[in-house]
């Protein structure tokens, strides 16, 4: 049964009060090694909150008329992964064809989200949360935006942090780890601000 | 002497280049159920296994499969397998896999696999494949099952769900709640860095160069390990 | 044939894939019974624990409740949706209706038991919910559920308590205590219990048995 959430809501909780990276752990590998440097950091964000987007509309296609009239939900997650792996190859073309400014920005991260658990792990949510159309759409790009968010402050954070002494074992994972705690307990802050219905 | 081979690898893969803190892969998946020692022994007993059979797999058929679709076919091995232990949870552990939810799909997108996949079965035979497979399975369990002791211990005053602190305990709350993990795993990787350039420092060996998180597509990220068959 | 030519990864692909699937349709094949038969305990053991009924294991449950419950069904005879069933345990009869509601995270399904005027709540017992582990997710443990046991309403209705004062001195009647951390899934919590038991009265007086009646807030 679909849940009564307002889909607006559903955009801004996803953001904030259950940040796909910061409470859902969801999207971690390329965070950490990305972060370093800003201008990817951008780029790959915008990345994800794009591919999330459409891949989730498009899941939530097939996942409606394919998978659940067929009765191959057994099959949902390699249904899942090709959609993910198609949609991203297809963007690849179409922004490589588009504008080469705009690949330089964003297409040379794409090969590396097919696999970003955040993409699947949206649409899994999805799909075990019953959303309707609107909402799963709205719920990925939140989620995507949050995602982004996450990146962005973890890499200007970073910068400053490498400037100082961190102690020898801490250097690089150790120290953005105990960074990014931080930052998802601060993101729980944000959970007396959604009101719901 | 075949046995050498395996147990060097099993030193790798649980010590000197455990998945968790040195290459810092595949920790999205399972973090999230730590607060249960229940639901990680089971999640990481399933990335176990599929990073084992899977490695097999590819090991195995390796040379049938065409350059082009080689990382399709790769991931579709490796759902295949998730998609079984999905069904067997579901059908003999029902209250696990609704505990644990999507995050069991989410092994398909573990790095580990994929790096294991890329770096070992590509260019090893089907057995010791299996057996690389099984040890980073076994390094990435201990590191999380450490994680999710702690986690209970002290956010719900239990372990493996029997109540082992007294009545009158405060559970700490945050250890329930995502940040406690990220700061977790960040000392257990301080301390596993400082155990293994300290005994290296007396020996004069290089320190391993775990310092650098890895980069780059899954495939990039362990480092190949050919086998003198 | 060369292992890069386009008719061999076609043939390849297609092969590796018929085979996988085939297998995988075998595997959920050969457990579909079993994951249907979780599907009915889940059902049945929340109905029989929101009755205060015990019992051993799945086959004991289903003798339970078999013996002592029974679904209701509208007036041309089809079950109701969302279900409900009517049961007596102690001598007493009771109607049990499921009933889902908006939680902070998706919806919460909840089984609720109680007296067909919807006077007393015999027990309540969550089917399924997304909420926080730790915080929302603990409408799940027996502590906050215990309090529902044969709890008397106030006009129908149940409230629970929330806010800084929760779990302080004595709470008026039809209130339950809230969880600590977690106001908004214990405010959310109220209006499904409030809606069950207001299902409940509509069961006993006939007005939701109609076949007409287009039933809201189902569950699953």
């Amino acid at each position: 049964m679909t849940p009564l959430i307002n889909p607006a809501i559903l955009f801004f909780a996803s953001i904030f009060t259950s940040n796909i990276l910061l409470s859902n752990f969801l999207g971690m590998c390329s965070f950490i090694s990305i972060s370093k440097d800003w201008k990817s950091s951008f780029g790959l964000g915008l990345a994800v909150t794009f591919v999330l987007t459409i891949t989730a509309a498009v899941s939530w296609v097939v996942l409606h008329f394919v998978i659940a009239p067929l009765g191959l939900e057994y099959l949902s997650f390699i249904v899942f992964i090709i959609v993910i792996a198609a949609v991203v190859q297809i963007l690849e073309m179409i922004i490589d064809r588009a504008s080469p400014a705009l690949y330089m920005s964003l297409g040379i991260f794409l090969p590396l989200i097919t696999v970003n658990c955040a993409i699947l792990g949206a649409i899994l949510f999805m799909q075990i949360r019953n959303y309707n159309f609107i909402q799963s759409v709205l719920f990925a790009a939140g989620s995507g935006i949050g995602w982004w968010l996450a990146i962005l402050l973890l890499a200007a954070i970073r910068e400053r942090i490498d400037k100082n002494p961190v102690p020898a074992g801490l250097k690089g994972a150790g120290i953005t780890l105990i960074t990014i705690g931080f930052m998802a307990m601060a993101f729980i802050g944000f959970s007396g601000m959604i009101a719901v219905q | 002497m075949s046995k050498s081979p395996a147990l060097t690898i099993l030193k790798e893969n649980v010590w000197t280049n455990n998945p968790i803190f040195v290459q810092i892969l595949g920790i999205c998946s399972t973090l999230a159920v730590t607060n249960n020692m229940r639901n990680t022994f089971i999640m990481t007993m399933g990335v176990l296994l599929t990073t084992g059979f899977s490695s097999f797999t590819i090991s195995a058929i390796k040379s049938l499969i065409p350059r082009k679709v080689r990382m399709i076919v790769q991931v579709l091995i490796i759902s295949f397998y998730v998609i079984i232990i999905d069904i067997l949870l579901r059908a003999y552990l029902p209250e696990v896999s609704r505990q644990l939810g999507p995050y069991v799909g989410l092994i398909i997108t573990n790095c580990i696999i994929m790096g294991r996949a890329e770096g070992f079965a590509q260019a090893n035979k089907p057995l010791i494949s299996f057996w690389d497979g099984i040890t980073s399975g076994i390094g990435y369990m201990l590191v999380l099952m450490a994680l999710a002791v702690i986690r209970e211990w002290l956010g719900f005053g239990s372990l493996f769900g029997l109540r082992i602190m007294p009545e009158g305990f405060t559970p700490w709350t945050i250890m329930i709640m995502a940040p406690s993990a990220f700061f977790l795993v960040a000392l257990l990787l301080w301390f596993a860095r400082n155990l293994q350039t300290a005994p290296a420092k007396t020996a004069g060996s290089p320190p391993p160069t775990g310092a650098q998180p890895a980069p780059g597509p899954a495939p990039a990220q362990a480092a190949p390990k050919k086998e003198q068959a | 044939m060369k292992k890069d030519s386009t008719l061999y990864v076609v043939i390849f692909t297609f092969v590796i894939c018929a085979v996988f699937v085939s297998l995988l349709a075998l595997a959920n094949e050969l457990t579909k019974e079993r994951v249907a038969a979780n599907r009915r305990f889940t059902s049945q053991s929340a109905i029989l624990s929101a009755l205060g009924i015990s019992y051993s294991d799945p086959a004991d449950a289903a003798v339970k409740f078999a013996a002592g419950v029974s679904e209701i069904t509208d007036s041309d005879g089809s079950a109701l949706y969302p279900p409900a069933w009517r049961g007596s345990t102690n001598g007493n009869d009771y109607i049990i209706t499921q009933h889902a509601g908006a939680g902070l995270w998706g919806t919460i399904t909840v089984m609720v038991a109680a007296d067909p005027s919807g006077s007393e709540i015999l027990g309540v017992r969550i089917i399924d919910q997304n909420e926080t582990p730790g915080l929302g997710g603990r409408i799940t443990e027996d502590w906050f559920l215990d309090q529902f046991r044969n709890l008397a309403t106030a006009a129908g209705k149940i409230a629970i308590k929330t806010g800084a004062e929760s779990g302080g001195g004595s709470l008026p009647p039809g209130t339950v205590d809230g969880i600590t951390g977690a106001t908004r899934t214990s405010d959310a919590m109220a209006p499904i219990i409030n809606g069950a038991l207001l299902r409940i009265r509509a069961i006993s007086d006939g007005s939701a048995l109609r076949a007409d009646t287009t039933n809201q807030g189902g569950g699953k």
